[in-house]
């Protein structure tokens, strides 16, 4: 176990430093002028050259990337150009409100999506399981943005029952609710698609393999089989899935910020993008990268943990 | 000035100016028509103000940190209005009321004007305002260095150093040349204008506690919301009513249509005529409609081809349906402009807009002037931001055009890229934009930033040297007749020459919740919520 | 090693974890669909027949035709729509704004005028012309750094995967408005975002095909024959994983599609005066109380293309796994 974790942070490590590499050439190289890339076609040069001296970029590109790492590290990640504050406290600030909606995104669809996914596998082939999975097809079919503007404005607009811009929830259960489910609901339409079909793939295979049937066959009650074996042997693969879609979930946030207002960091990512507010950008992308990968981190030693083979052999 | 009060009383008498004109006229001049029995018509309250409550009003993104000196878009302007205030602020039907001045008047011509400072008025921190005070806020809109978004304002009309204090009560003006309509320059529709304490540290505001207004600036949260608190010792007998206020920003209008309807607002300063039709037509909300003088300008850089000849300028205006655009864009909420700032809103203006037959869609007329100009076809981007209406008239403006051979092709930036700043104002470099122009209290005032030779924001790069000299006189005219001849004769340049394509002038429309009273019908573009209650 | 999770002892990560939704759970069961395939493969010659098996399968496969008749559809649409538009899509035809469906608009007028009828029709073109010009990028993209990686292993391989683990580190859409912003909108700055997006995660896949195949005799048989590494990449190994990479360009497919309507309805993809639905979804959201049309007809023709393609790429994936 600890062998295998210790080669998954240095790969970790690898990897990260690539993704700062590759997030450095996008930003910084491609456009060939940074200072240019900012003030758009209309600057002059003399003020192109002002801000390029400003930001550093007249410097070698090794040298900058350097700077530009060494003070991503330490914490110093420069000021944003219009907000005119650390660019870290505006990340770290937005960071926060978006685990709150992704969190609570997650904490409701996960179990429901797992149960209906159950509930289809052992229906198997019967109607639940069908209409589940034509329910799953389907709402993954449309995009977050069209499910968002669709229950914004029936639950928001015409009933009125929920906000239509959401703000950062006060820290009682209720305002949760109230701010946090309508911007959460395209999130998890699309994820329910996604964990329910793996439930009930991990679901059937569990229910078919040896030690089930023996199980059944020993005289244990039903539903205990299922939830001793089944259950935790069709989460494993659905803890994959959630790792994974995690990334997915970063892309969403940016959707279904937008749609509903909601400071979080992917209208973050969007706003310095519109804006070219490049320190922004480039620190707030940095940052996904580096969350997305400490949860697939996570998500492996979950794996690892829960994975019968793996925990024997250890 | 008991001349000109003697004046705008036998204009008055023999119905050349209706009481409306008369009173603001009169207002602007600082002169009390008191000796003649005529006051200002004050609204009978209704009800007895309700106080206490949270107001919510809505605003579009800060360009950049708020702040007075420098601010350009409509969201900084909502996030320090609340606690800022000016010498004097226009009122509903555009009279002026005295502010943070108690009076004023030209002395001995317009050329040099006396305001005089209200006493006793306190700031935020408990300290006293001062003439120092007011003096420090011109000089720092003025002085070249600090960079104020304010030069349009007052370029050619008051320069820097040219501000005195004079005593503890009274600051003078020294102006470049006469100007009659120059209280509204330091009032409300100079939106830099807000008087800020002496030692004001660039770029504090925000940090909160500054101003003398009805709210206290608590929490500024960028992209956010900004937190007021009423201030206790405001000056003004009674007011605030509110016990708070929240500034809710939004990054695009759709989101905040859409949160209005919700009920997430209160007060929705601007509504887009355009995109903001579900909230104008639901019963649901109060609109307060008000005629006003926004516009677009669709100017063609007349220093550049394809637009250096003023016929294929003309071309392009001849194409326009503007009855069409008035029905599709507004829903009839604006009227039909005829290519020049004289809006029928403006005092002075009816001679300038029955002189002049209005242009209509003409596509005979537009191919044979490009035949003129021996231009067989026209190939040029129009660029504007994405904002309120614009991208909507650009591309209505790209489809007029395309019988005549004119192809536009349309560019949309993202607004505050679109109006940048400092040096980089792609807006003022494009062959072809569109810009959105918010109403002003005068023509003057909004002519100065557009039309003459070097003006700020005269994106169109025009000088026409009689123009100036006109407009020079205009300035200078008190007379009221002898004004509306100048109105008509620029008028008639800015027609002809055509800098920028004037379409429509748009109404004023906003939109609040019933609960809401007491919040100005106008001007638009401007927020001033001393009086404003909420009925519960 | 045995502490490892399996998928290790191949270099693998357990959770492959590319950046974007559907090859989440497909991308697990693609490997599998790679070695379903092969044993028909195994010895040359018989490709053909197989090819002749799938197709006969999937058109005995509701699903796929189903998939397959709604993309035709929207396809035949987006090449031959100026032939029955009843209006000019982009011409302000009415002076009555947003209107509902009527028998002189079908679907009814949008925010300016226009007709939302022809508009939706005319949408499909430029979600066409995007979503298979980024697929083919980010197809033949992976296909050679997979070919590559696959077959040589090694240090190179190594390199490639750390660069490509990198790549599948950024969520899809916030890479693609980082460099949309950094680029500019454009339809072909939307196509090359997607393309280079997808690069890696097809590579992804068919690396993994190709360290299943390399392992077979009749790749061993051509070496022994001595035929060209290129030779056996492209001649040998390709037509054998063929299978996986069909699947694969659907699913991407789908996903080019998803996220340019995306961009465009975030205004940094396809921009005005373009029918693209994304955008007119964008623009219409403000009526959806008072004047659905705008919004409603443009969703279901996006929702209708998506689940086509989804279709598609299922009937696909069941024949093959068969």
């Amino acid at each position: 176990m600890g062998r295998f974790l210790v080669k998954r942070l240095a790969l970790a490590f690898v990897t990260l430093f690539c993704v700062s590499i590759i997030l450095f050439l996008v930003a910084q190289v491609m456009p060939g002028d940074v200072g240019r890339a900012i003030l758009g076609p209309y600057a002059t040069d003399v003020q192109v050259r002002a801000l390029d001296h400003q930001l550093g970029v007249d410097r070698p590109l090794l040298e900058r990337y350097s700077t530009w790492l060494g003070g991503f590290v330490r914490g110093d990640w420069g000021d944003s150009f219009l907000l005119h504050r650390p660019v870290a406290m505006i990340a770290f600030d937005r960071l926060y409100n978006s685990l709150l909606l992704g969190g609570f995104a997650l904490l409701l669809i996960v179990p429901t999506s797992i149960g209906f996914g159950v509930l289809a596998a052992l229906n198997y082939g019967k109607w639940p399981d069908r209409l589940i999975s034509v329910a799953g097809l389907s709402l993954i079919a449309l995009p977050e943005f069209v499910t968002g503007i669709i229950v914004l404005v029936i639950f928001a607009v015409e009933l009125g029952w929920l906000p239509a811009s959401s703000h950062v929830p006060a820290l009682n259960p209720l305002d949760w609710f109230r701010q946090l489910l309508l911007p959460s609901i395209p999130l998890m339409f699309v994820l329910f698609g996604y964990i329910s079909r793996m439930a009930r793939a991990g679901t059937i295979e569990s229910l078919r393999s040896n030690y089930v049937r023996t199980a059944i066959l020993k005289g244990l009650p039903r539903s205990a089989v299922i939830w001793q074996h089944v259950l935790r042997n069709s989460l494993l693969p659905t803890i994959t899935v959630i790792s994974v879609q995690t990334g997915y979930l970063v892309g969403g946030l940016v959707v279904t910020e937008t749609l509903f207002n909601y400071p979080g960091i992917g209208k973050l990512v969007l706003d310095s993008a519109v804006q070219h507010d490049l320190p922004v950008l480039q620190a707030t992308v940095l940052l996904v990268a580096v969350l997305y990968m400490a949860l697939a981190l996570l998500a492996d030693v979950l794996y690892t943990l829960l994975n019968p083979r793996v925990r024997l052999a250890a | 000035m008991k001349d000109y009060e003697l004046h705008l009383w036998d204009e008055f008498r023999s119905g050349r100016l209706n009481r409306r004109e008369l009173l603001r006229l009169a207002s602007v001049a600082g002169v009390s028509l008191a000796a003649f029995g005529v006051t200002g018509t004050r609204g009978v309250l209704a009800q007895e103000p309700k106080r206490g409550g949270t107001l919510r009003l809505a605003a579009q993104y800060p360009g950049k940190d708020p702040e007075s000196v420098t601010a350009s878009n409509a969201g900084e302007v909502f996030t320090y209005q609340p606690s800022l205030e000016y010498l004097c602020y226009p009122r509903e039907d555009w009279t002026l009321d005295p502010r943070l001045a108690t009076s004023w008047k030209a002395d001995p011509d317009p050329k040099t004007w006396v305001f005089t400072i209200r006493q006793g008025v306190k700031w935020h921190n408990g300290s006293t305002l001062t003439t120092d005070d007011v003096v420090a806020t011109f000089e720092r809109l003025l002085d070249p260095k600090v960079g104020s978004s304010a030069g349009s304002v007052y370029k050619g009309v008051l320069s820097f150093g040219n501000v005195e204090k004079v005593g503890d009560a009274d600051v003078r003006f020294h102006l470049d040349k006469p100007f009659v309509d120059f209280p509204y320059l330091v009032s409300g529709f100079a939106y830099q204008s807000a008087i800020l304490p002496k030692n004001y540290e660039m770029g504090s505001f925000t940090k909160g506690g500054i101003g003398t207004g009805p709210f206290v600036l608590k929490e500024y949260a960028p992209h956010q919301h900004a937190d007021y608190v009423a201030n206790k010792d405001y000056w003004g007998k009674g007011m605030p009513y509110l016990d708070a206020l929240k500034v809710l920003y939004f990054g695009e209008e759709s989101a905040t249509v859409l949160a209005m309807q919700a009920g997430d607002i209160d007060i929705y300063p601007v509504v887009p005529l355009k995109g903001g039709e579900p909230i104008l037509n639901n019963p649901n909300f109060k609109i307060l409609r008000h005629p006003s003088a926004d516009y677009r300008s669709i100017h063609m850089r007349v220093d550049q081809a394809p637009f250096k000849d003023k016929r294929v300028r003309q071309a392009v205006a001849y194409c326009i349906n503007r009855e069409a655009l008035v029905k599709s864009l507004f829903n009839g909420a604006a009227t039909v402009a005829n290519d020049h700032s004289f809006a029928p809103v403006y005092v002075d203006t009816q001679l300038a807009n029955s002189g002049i037959p209005q242009r209509k869609q003409d596509y005979e007329k537009a191919k044979s002037l490009l035949k003129e100009a021996g231009v067989n076809s026209v190939d040029v981007t129009l660029t504007t931001g994405q904002y309120l209406e614009m991208p909507q008239y650009a591309v209505a403006l790209r489809e007029y055009c395309k019988p005549a051979g004119i192809n536009i092709n349309v560019n949309v930036m993202p607004v505050d890229q679109y109006y940048g700043s400092g040096d980089n104002q792609p807006w003022l470099v494009v062959p072809m934009g569109e810009t959105d122009w918010a109403a002003r209290g005068t023509v003057a005032q909004a002519i100065i930033p557009e039309f003459p030779t070097g003006a700020l924001w005269n994106s169109a790069h025009w000088s026409d040297p009689q123009f100036d000299k006109l407009f020079a006189d205009y300035n200078a005219e008190l007379d009221h007749q002898k004004r509306q001849q100048l109105a008509l004769e620029l008028a008639k340049i800015e027609h002809e020459e055509l800098p920028v394509i004037i379409s429509y002038w748009i109404e004023a429309q906003r939109a609040t919740t019933k609960a809401v009273n007491g919040f100005p019908t106008a001007p638009d573009n401007f927020i001033d919520l001393r009086a404003t209650w909420l009925s519960s | 090693m045995s502490a490892l999770p399996p998928s290790l002892e191949h270099g693998e990560l357990p959770a492959p974890p590319p950046s974007d939704r559907p090859d989440q759970i497909l991308g697990a069961e693609l490997m599998s669909a790679a070695s379903l395939s092969a044993p028909s493969l195994s010895a040359r010659g018989l490709p053909t027949g197989r090819t002749r098996e799938v197709l006969r399968a999937l058109w005995r496969s509701k699903t796929f035709v189903i998939g397959a008749a709604i993309v035709l559809f929207w396809v035949l649409d987006a090449i031959f729509w100026p032939l029955f538009v009843p209006y000019d899509p982009e011409g302000l035809v009415s002076p009555m704004t947003l209107q509902p469906p009527s028998a002189e608009h079908l679907f009814g007028t949008d925010d300016l005028g226009r007709d939302i009828f022809s508009r939706t029709l005319a949408g499909a073109r430029p979600t066409l012309t995007v979503a298979p010009l980024a697929t083919a990028i980010g197809v033949a993209g992976g296909i050679l750094v997979g070919l590559f990686t696959g077959y040589y292993r090694g240090i190179a391989d190594d390199i490639v995967m750390r660069i490509v683990d990198a790549l599948l580190a950024f969520p899809l859409i916030i890479i693609a408005v980082l460099v949309m912003s950094i680029l500019g909108p454009s339809i072909t700055n939307v196509i090359l975002v997607i393309g280079i997006v997808f690069t890696p995660i097809v590579a992804r896949t068919v690396r993994s095909a190709v360290l299943v195949e390399r392992q077979r005799e009749y790749v061993a048989a051509a070496k022994l024959l001595g035929n060209s590494d290129l030779y056996i990449m492209f001649a040998e190994i390709l037509p054998n994983i063929m299978g996986p990479i069909a699947v694969e360009i659907t699913i991407r497919l789908g996903y080019a599609i998803f996220t340019s309507a995306t961009l465009s309805f975030l205004a940094l993809g396809i921009q005005q005066p373009s029918p693209d639905w994304g955008l007119t979804i964008s623009i219409g959201r403000v009526f959806l109380q008072t004047a659905p049309s705008e919004v409603l007809f443009p969703a279901a023709a996006l929702a209708t293309l998506i689940v086509g393609v989804n279709l598609i790429a299922d009937g696909l994936r069941q024949v093959l796994e068969e």
